[in-house]
């Protein structure tokens, strides 16, 4: 952790600030282990014999801690996982999904404005970043524009989120294209999980106000379900002054859940959401000069919007245990207005799949998709697409077995995915993992994996004039428009991606995990100078062309571990290392793409979380994390920065939970990130307070 | 800066307070193990299940309680041997495979992988047991009982049908606490 870079006057700061972390990890293995002893002498013995004597009815009733469950079951995955539950994301004091990705090991998350993400996993961070798969309850939620994620309009109430998986590396064979440094699982509660009535409300400096209300109910024998509404006003970020940066929000968010058991082997489920969203946005747009306006840029402010909303359903058979059958159809609608650029998207997916166990070592998971994608791209000065309304058909086919070599010890899986797209590529993803468990306690895993990024609408066919260049800037004799412009020769971008993992649970209360990948790319995305040509007769134009044009490598590790040697206290603490290398082909001369994909992602990063149940129904949470100095994102650099977040809950009663958070609260505020691409102008993230009320009954 | 050293203070103080010794801090009543939880329900369940008389006439005196599978649900159990239940004794007995279940009345299957539970369902579908499990969907799957966890809370969904192969009759008194699944026929 000593490779952070910061000002020479800061490091002893710095390590006052990384002391305690180490100490409390000292700790943590100390008195993991001075509680096993204590544990193995019988802790379920001494309980259960006064739990005998109590009824069903108030066996039922026990509120239960389940810190090992969940982890038991990781020991059987081939790849690099960190579950995020739902006391995680309670006690996290974090708004939003993305802030909450920020304690998963291996994930570069950076917040460029108040309404504003860059996240990704393994590097190549960017508000565009497209190679990470985001599922919601199995939905996909990229748009094919940029094969990224609006984070600002996954507004799904917090308390609904059962867990978030986080995959690190490859997911392509199982999960699905765009799967190249990683995926994230967002999944739902079912609802006969949330029966009764919650309302949740607060607001802050930052946090202005937030409000969310759900009801859930039995519907009939065998069905639940729920529905819910939520508004949030985020506040502005600051500027680099500390003065407002005139960036705030809101977003309303409504929908429901139905979830039916039709007979005792057949579940269904419906569910649905729609949403309203405004933000405040600052761009700094270039043009032509004109007679009466002779400048090349101009700052405007203006107001974005984003509405929305989605329908999945799900019907699953189980057959027997080894087999079941799912079925599951998805439509997803919405428009955004911006001032570069107007998009109406409606996306359609047909999701079936059939696990099966063949002979007595096979696990098998066959399935196959159809996605179509139909968008409309309104024309901006700015922004065109050489088709302004285009469909897309995305169909695939995957097959995924586990072979159990030595019952219970050894397990090979191999699977790949074949997809057909409008692209000329027929994409073949396969990958290869080996599982060996010697010890119950210990796990190691090894794979081998191939992935693409299928080319997204934007690389295929935008124009994008994003840059005026005043006469003599690179030699030219007349102003110059510098513009993108996307290649319907652009091909996927490809990954072969090497990992290793181990995972142990040591003594009863601390896991711990630790993995390492070595990925190499080749086709990356870069831009190739083009011919100037005469605009007109009084300026010039230089198109910058899509193309495959970048290979490279990165490698790295990342460690996480959980303690919780008390039943009042946990802790968990993750750490990630990242190096990346990248180097352009066929002349391409585009240092800033270049920069942005090996330099664009911190090298150290580490969060620790220390969990404080205190008596009388008191929270006391810590959340103190460490990002180290982006070196160059669009020529840019980011300093470093560690900071903390502080939660503290009373619970006067068993329906009422007050909350206070402090966000941010080691300096006065913090930049993270700037956007590439598209010129909005980020801010920095201030120190911030909020309150909080939840009523559930 | 004033704001991180405070902010560092507390951080300390508090970690050092939580260090001294759990004495110091109040905790939060030592929350029992899910794993015993299930355990007791286990135990309070067999009150309201019958056997077929043949079931129980082979070794009269003992109530068998079988686990397949180390870790997960199994551990827990050793606490029941010997507890009384309807005048008999609980026997608490680990076996290793499925033909061993030749004395057991209750069928508890821990932590194994999912192609033993296939087999489990399917081998021991017309035998007079209740089988039990927290591995998900095991009721769905043709398991008597299967343990799930709600808001953090202990449910069981009964697979009616399942319990009518079994021969095992539960009490309507446990149904109306359990989630109900049925072969639709």
């Amino acid at each position: 952790m000593n490779s952070f870079r910061v000002p020479r006057g800061e490091i002893s700061k710095m390590l006052w600030q990384l002391s305690m972390p180490v100490v409390i990890m000292l700790c943590m293995c100390h008195t993991a282990r001075a509680d096993e002893l204590a544990t193995n002498e019988g802790e379920d013995a001494v309980d259960i014999s006064s739990l005998s004597k109590m009824s069903l009815e108030a066996l039922m009733d026990i509120e239960i801690t389940s810190a090992s469950r969940k982890s038991q079951r990781l020991a059987d995955v081939a790849s690099a996982v960190f579950v995020i539950n739902q006391e995680d994301i309670r006690r996290s004091g974090a708004t939003s999904i993305p802030d909450l990705l920020r304690m998963a090991p291996g994930v570069q998350v950076a917040r460029i404005d108040s309404s504003k993400w860059a996240v990704s996993i393994r590097g190549m961070n960017g508000r565009f970043s497209n190679k990470l798969l985001v599922l919601k309850d199995g939905r996909s939620i990229y748009t094919p524009l940029f094969s990224g994620v609006y984070w600002e309009t996954q507004d799904t109430p917090l308390e609904d989120i059962e867990r978030i998986e986080v995959i690190r590396g490859p997911g392509a064979a199982l999960w699905g294209s765009n799967a190249v440094n990683g995926v994230i699982n967002i999944i739902t509660k079912t609802s006969a999980d949330t029966h009764g009535v919650l309302v949740s409300a607060g607001g802050g400096t930052f946090e202005k106000q937030f409000g969310t209300v759900r009801y859930g109910s039995k519907s009939g024998e065998s069905s639940d379900f729920r529905i819910y509404a939520q508004h949030s006003g985020r506040g502005d970020g600051d500027d680099s002054r500390g003065a407002s940066a005139n960036d705030s929000w809101n977003i309303s968010t409504g929908g429901f859940r139905f979830d039916s058991q039709l007979t005792s082997r057949d579940t269904f489920s419906l569910q649905g959401d729609v949403y309203t969203s405004a933000y405040n946005e600052t761009y700094t747009l270039y043009r032509l000069p004109t007679l009466s306006d002779p400048t090349y840029s101009f700052v405007q402010q203006a107001s974005s919007e984003g509405n929305g909303g989605n329908l999945r359903s799900r019907w699953q058979r189980t057959l027997s245990y080894t087999d079941s059958i799912a079925l599951q159809l998805s439509y997803d609608h919405y428009q955004r207005r911006m001032v570069v650029l107007d998009e109406v998207r409606d996306t359609m997916d047909l999701d079936f799949q059939h696990r099966f166990a063949l002979g007595g070592r096979n696990d098998i998971i066959w399935g196959a998709g159809y996605r179509y994608s139909h968008d409309n791209l309104g024309v901006t000065p700015y922004i065109s697409f050489s088709e302004p309304s285009k469909g897309a058909h995305l169909m695939s086919g995957y097959l995924h077995d586990e072979i159990s070599l030595v019952p219970t010890k050894l397990s090979l899986v191999l699977g790949a995915r074949l997809e057909y797209n409008d692209n000329p590529d027929l994409a073949f993803q396969p990958n290869g993992r080996l599982i060996w468990t010697p010890l119950p306690q210990h796990t190691f895993w090894g794979s081998v994996s191939r992935a693409i990024r299928t080319p997204s609408r934007g690389d295929s066919d935008i124009t994008y004039r994003y840059r005026t260049l005043p006469p003599g800037t690179l030699g030219n004799p007349l102003p110059m428009q510098l513009e993108i412009i996307g290649s319907s020769n652009f091909a996927s971008e490809k990954i072969i991606a090497y990992e290793l993992g181990y995972r142990t649970e040591p003594f009863h209360r601390l896991t711990c995990d630790v993995s390492l990948f070595y990925n190499n790319y080749n086709s990356l995305r870069v831009l190739q100078t083009g011919a100037p040509y005469l605009l007109s007769p009084a300026s010039l134009s230089q198109p910058m062309l899509l193309s495959n044009d970048m290979h490279g490598h990165t490698y790295g590790y990342e460690i996480s571990a959980t303690a919780m040697p008390y039943d009042w206290w946990k802790l968990q603490l993750a750490y990630s290392y990242l190096k990346s290398y990248m180097s352009l082909d066929n002349g391409s001369v585009d240092e800033t793409n270049r920069s942005n994909a090996a330099s664009g992602s911190p090298r150290n990063q580490f969060s620790l979380r220390s969990l404080f149940s205190l008596g009388n129904q008191v929270e006391l949470d810590f959340w103190v994390r460490g990002v180290d100095r982006v070196d160059s994102i669009d020529s840019v650099s980011i300093a470093g920065y560690v900071t903390t977040d502080i939660r503290l809950a009373w619970k006067p009663a068993r329906t009422v939970e007050l909350s206070l958070v402090g966000q941010n609260m080691m300096q006065s505020r913090h930049a993270e990130y700037i956007p590439e691409f598209i010129n909005t102008t980020p801010s920095e993230m201030p120190r911030s307070i909020y309150g909080k009320l939840r009523l559930n009954f | 800066m004033q704001m991180r050293k405070f902010v560092l203070s507390i951080a300390w103080v508090t970690l050092l307070v939580a260090l001294s010794g759990s004495g110091t801090a109040v905790a939060e009543g030592g929350k029992p193990t899910e794993n015993a939880v299930k355990s007791a329900m286990i135990f309070n369940m067999i009150k309201f299940v019958d056997w077929p008389a043949e079931a129980l006439a082979n070794d009269a005196g003992t109530i068998t309680v079988c686990v397949l599978g180390k870790g997960g649900l199994a551990g827990a159990l050793d606490a029941l041997q010997g507890e009384q239940l309807k005048g008999r004794k609980v026997v608490v007995r680990q076996i290793k495979q499925v033909a061993d279940t030749g004395n057991c009345q209750v069928l508890v299957i821990g932590d194994v992988e999912r192609r033993i539970v296939t087999t489990v369902i399917e081998q021991t579908r017309q035998l007079p047991l209740l089988t039990i499990s927290d591995l998900p969907n095991f009721a769905q799957a043709g398991g008597v009982v299967g343990f799930v966890e709600q808001s953090g809370k202990i449910r069981f969904v009964i697979n009616l049908s399942a319990s009518a192969q079994h021969k095992v009759r539960i009490h309507s008194l446990l149904l109306k606490m359990a989630r109900i699944v049925q072969d639709s026929q």
